[in-house]
């Protein structure tokens, strides 16, 4: 009898805690319960034993905590752990029948990059280890359990994957308000963690049944697939120090009748449940039918932290992540300049995408590392679901393999060699994925013909075990400029596509390529679309027509309940634009930190001056005033750091004018937050500081390795390094980076943080000991000779 | 949840008069509070006070002489760990993009948060004791590498969410470890920077 044959056909029981029953035999805090896999094997087992006789069919081994970073500098060997676990629940499920043993993969424990250091293929890495092992041993399924954080059970679900052929059942722990501890939600779980091909999931740890009731109905809503419930004995009380679960077996055998009635399919217990909760639970709820999987029409995706989900109302899909025709998008790909896209993203978001589309392609690029890069910088500063933009079949892989969450891919077309090479990838990273109408043929000059390459994608799709909800067809729109039916065309599909129940998306503003007045053609044309049935557009957030004929559709759609988001747009909004001009000169609005005046000084002042003189004439001696009022302590850290603000607007005003092509770019800097340290508010603020005086400033981040900051010295010639360490832990590294950069190279170093002083930084080193930001970049300028 | 307007003044280096300052912490706070996932492990041991550390009576000693002196009089102590989550991180991040002037108020916003919510964790912790000021890895003589020991008492990482990086960072970012003693006297409750020795601080209370 194997699992699988039973999953979800069959209503089956897990044991209970684990923890609970070795702390009452004994085990310390901190002590690790895996090793008891060695030292007392025969209690492992009789805990097994007691499980399986009270009417479990599914144990969990001993292995939650077990991976190589737990067992770090021990002679403990992870697999030899791993294995003796199995053999101890392999040998305790003899002579029952219908009993499984579950290989327990826990958390890590450890952060995932780039919110925390491990990154993710290691993690992937480690829990390899682990599955090859229990693999090995004969597991019958793996148990990803107690996951609070999406990216990491993803990891954990690949590594399952790529090393066995075993089932696969996760289940996650949420709070009372059904977060993450990484702030996720139970859709945007659910989605990713079915998107991955699992065989079950569900909840377990955190809370009790009662309050995993509430969590439910969501997760069946979110999920096709049969659902776990491994709830603890309660919520936890503090009983004289010590901290116990207080809903006893009758009781919560009562609660878990309920849930399981409601379409679960696997169900046990966590923390404070013993043998006699899951005997109870067996003996009332035992004849109730498993859940099984169940059918939905969702065509969703997710971040970490958020699902969004399709045929509600429009998406709108942030198209300025794509660097054609954008020469300062390029610039900033070239010099890995995440900060850059990451600020594009989030003016976007700020406008009201949905999802952003992020596409880095471009010649002289390698878009595998690239794309690789843009897509954890953009998760680590927002939510908001990505779109994945890339013909380059290996960036795409990358891309989807690293994203956080359920991706949306742009995009497979109806050719062969796109189907074979894509479809695979899709299924796998349980993307939703954009397929184009057009195939080996071209672009079907009719809707029927587009309509047949829809189907056939469809159908395809389905050969790899894909659902039609898991496509949003893009019914491409050709210029009407050199072909007058051609937006007519586009606009059948989507009506025909939408009878038939499928999502489309489209890139709006070809239709008016080669005409004069875009926005005009372009908004009539996304207006149509929506009344059509387009489900989402590939659009700029930021053009104001755009907007304007998304918000009055969803208000005369009836999609915008009582016209709420319409007159909050549109209520409070000047009577005419009138273009302001500023009343203020760069000199002063920079002094005073005032972003909006500046930004508009700026402008001005390019009408009658060139970009360098601008600089050289307002910007820096407003930033030399404010420095010396700072250094005098007459102005405050606030009022320095809203002047950088004021600069910078003003400076990308006139990096925008002239192009990007570098003009105002100086000579290059290159920062960095030492390795071992993570503080980087003093590194941002000097940077800032930096760009605004005309220097390039490579940013190298935080937590740097020392061969990083030489190596980068060396590639980008620069003359001058600032390093900044906040701890006293991490001094050494700084030491150890200078040593290293003045054995390379004849850079300067200058060196901040908290900790250091004058005399430390010349012990260790540093050319110039830097207490603030300004007078880091005084010691700049004097070097430079500026 | 809410955050100390004074103490996040004192973070900003500005002087507590600042209105304008005032105002901008106020409204970064307003960014920055759906983002906070507070979460807090706390647990009372039973302690030994010894020359050169605490002896836990898990068997596991905690190595500062300073701790042991900080200590002074305790039989019992409080381990605690806090933190306010990734998302405030991520948050403080995306301000500072946009603006440093908001990320240097966000992370003088965060971090008063995260001090009040120890309080609020420690006054919602009955004892009829005192408790004494909060004591953490990385004061005094007390090496970050202990940082360990605290982590794995509380099972912070299941518990909480809260890890350490290679480098003994906490991350979450804004987060707090530290042993509170517990105490009959109610001598000892003192202002946290009066008995740190660094007087050359810039945060320091009265420094600014």
């Amino acid at each position: 009898m194997i699992f699988k044959d039973l999953l979800g056909k069959e209503l089956l029981f897990f044991d209970g805690a684990m923890g609970t029953m070795l702390q009452a035999r004994g085990l310390q805090p901190g002590e690790l319960p895996e090793l008891w896999n060695f030292t007392h094997a025969e209690e492992i087992k009789a805990v097994h034993t007691a499980y399986l006789e009270a009417g479990a069919n599914i144990i969990k081994t001993n292995t939650f905590g077990a991976n190589r970073l737990k067992f770090a500098g021990t002679e403990i060997k992870t697999a030899e752990v791993v294995q003796a676990a199995v053999r101890i629940a392999k040998e305790a499920c003899a002579g029952f029948a219908k009993s499984f043993v579950a290989l327990d993969l826990g958390p890590t424990g450890k952060l995932l990059a780039p919110y925390g250091d491990l990154p993710f293929e290691e993690a992937v890495a480690i829990y390899g280890e682990v599955v090859r092992a229990g693999r090995d041993a004969g597991a019958d399924l793996i148990l990803i359990e107690t996951m609070s954080d999406t990216y990491e059970t993803k990891a954990a679900i690949l590594a399952a994957k790529e090393n066995s052929d075993l089932p696969v059942v996760v289940t996650m722990t949420f709070d009372l308000d059904g977060k993450l501890l990484t702030g996720g939600d139970v859709a945007a779980a659910a989605l990713m963690v079915e998107g991955l091909g699992v065989d079950a999931l569900g909840f377990n740890c955190g809370l009790g049944p009662a309050q995993m009731a509430k969590l439910l109905p969501t997760l069946l809503a979110y999920t096709t697939l049969p659902v776990a419930l491994n709830p603890n004995a309660g919520l936890p009380v503090e009983r004289d120090g010590k901290t116990v679960f207080e809903v006893g077996p009758e009781a919560f055998a009562q609660l878990m009748h309920d849930l399981i009635s409601q379409g679960v399919s696997l169900a046990g217990g966590c923390c404070g449940t013993t043998p006699e909760h899951i005997r109870k639970m067996v003996e009332l709820c035992g004849d109730l039918p498993a859940g099984g999987g169940r059918e939905h029409n969702l065509t969703a995706v997710s971040s970490y932290g958020r699902a969004v989900v399709f045929g509600k109302v429009p998406l709108l899909i942030g198209e300025r992540i794509n660097p054609t025709g954008k020469p300062r998008l390029k610039e900033a790909l070239t010099n890995s300049d995440w900060d850059y896209v990451c600020r594009l993203g989030l003016e976007q978001i700020s406008a009201g995408s949905h999802i952003l589309d992020v596409n880095t392609g471009m010649p002289g690029l390698d878009e595998v590392v690239s794309l690789s890069q843009v897509v954890p910088a953009l998760q680590a500063v927002t939510d908001t679901p990505l779109q994945i933009d890339t013909s380059n079949y290996a960036a795409m892989e990358q891309a989807l393999r690293l994203y956080n969450g359920k991706p949306m891919l742009n995009s497979v077309s109806g050719t062969e060699e796109s189907m074979a090479k894509v479809l695979p990838l899709v299924k796998k990273y349980g993307a939703v994925v954009v397929g184009l109408c057009l195939d080996e043929a071209g672009i079907p000059a009719t809707a029927a013909g587009r309509v047949a390459v829809a189907e056939k994608i469809i159908a395809r799709a389905a050969d790899y075990g894909i659902s039609r909800t898991q496509i949003v067809l893009d019914p491409l729109a050709l210029t009407i400029s050199t072909g007058s039916s051609n937006a007519l065309v586009a606009m059948e599909v989507i009506r025909q596509l939408h009878a038939r129940g499928l999502h489309t998306v489209m890139g709006v503003s070809n239709i008016s390529f080669g005409l004069p007045g875009r926005e005009l053609i372009n908004s009539t044309f996304f207006t149509l679309s929506l009344a059509a049935g387009l489900s989402s557009g590939i659009i700029n957030p930021q053009s104001k027509a755009m907007m304007d004929a998304y918000y009055s559709y969803l208000a005369v759609a009836g999609l915008d309940d009582g016209c709420k988001d319409y007159v909050a747009r549109y209520a409070d909004a000047p009577k005419t634009t009138a273009t302001t001009v500023s009343e203020m000169g760069l000199f002063d609005a920079i002094v005073k930190g005032l972003v909006g005046e500046s930004r508009k000084a700026a402008a001005v002042a390019l009408t009658k001056e060139q970009p360098l003189e601008i600089i050289n004439k307002y910007m820096i001696p407003a930033l030399d005033h404010v420095g010396v009022g700072f250094e005098k302590k007459k102005l405050f850290l606030p009022q320095l750091l809203m002047s950088a603000d004021a600069a910078k607007a003003a400076f990308d005003v006139l990096r925008d004018a002239v192009g990007g092509n570098g003009e105002a770019k100086g000579e290059k800097v290159i920062i960095a937050t030492v390795q071992g340290d993570i503080h980087d508010i003093g590194k941002n603020i000097v940077k800032v500081l930096m760009e605004n005086y005309g220097y390039s400033v490579i940013d190298l981040g935080k937590d740097v390795p020392v061969a990083k900051v030489v190596e980068a010295a060396q590639t980008y010639g620069a003359k001058i390094v600032g390093l900044s360490a906040l701890m006293t832990t991490t001094v050494a590294a700084m030491e150890e980076t200078i040593a290293a950069l003045h054995a390379a190279t004849d850079c300067h170093i200058v060196v901040g943080g908290a900790v250091l002083t004058k005399d430390y930084a010349a012990a260790i080193g540093a050319d110039h000991y830097a207490p603030n930001a300004v007078s880091a970049v005084n010691y700049v300028n004097d070097v430079l000779g500026k | 949840m809410r955050y100390h307007q004074a103490e996040a003044l004192r973070y900003m280096r500005v002087p507590a008069t600042d209105r304008e300052t005032a105002n901008l912490l106020d409204l970064v706070y307003l960014k920055l509070r759906n983002e906070v996932q507070a979460r807090s492990v706390i647990r009372k041991f039973v302690c030994t006070l010894m020359e050169d550390g605490v002896l836990l009576d898990c068997g596991v000693k905690l190595n500062s002489k300073d701790l042991a002196r900080h200590l002074k009089g305790c039989q019992e102590v409080l381990l605690l760990a806090a933190t306010l989550g990734s998302r405030v991180d991520i948050a403080i991040r995306r301000l500072t993009l946009g603006s440093v002037t908001e990320g240097a108020a966000a992370q003088a916003v965060a971090a008063s948060v995260i001090e009040g919510y120890c309080d609020e964790v420690q006054a919602g912790y009955a004892t009829e004791l005192y408790q004494k000021p909060r004591f953490s890895p990385g004061y005094g003589d007390w090496l970050l590498e202990e940082q360990q020991k605290l982590f794995r008492l509380l099972d912070c990482s299941k518990q909480i969410g809260l890890t350490l990086t290679d480098g003994l960072m906490m991350v979450p970012t804004k987060s707090v470890t530290a042993v509170i003693g517990l105490t009959r006297e109610a001598v000892c409750v003192q202002k946290k920077c009066a008995r740190c020795e660094n007087s050359e601080c810039p945060y320091r209370e009265g420094n600014i």
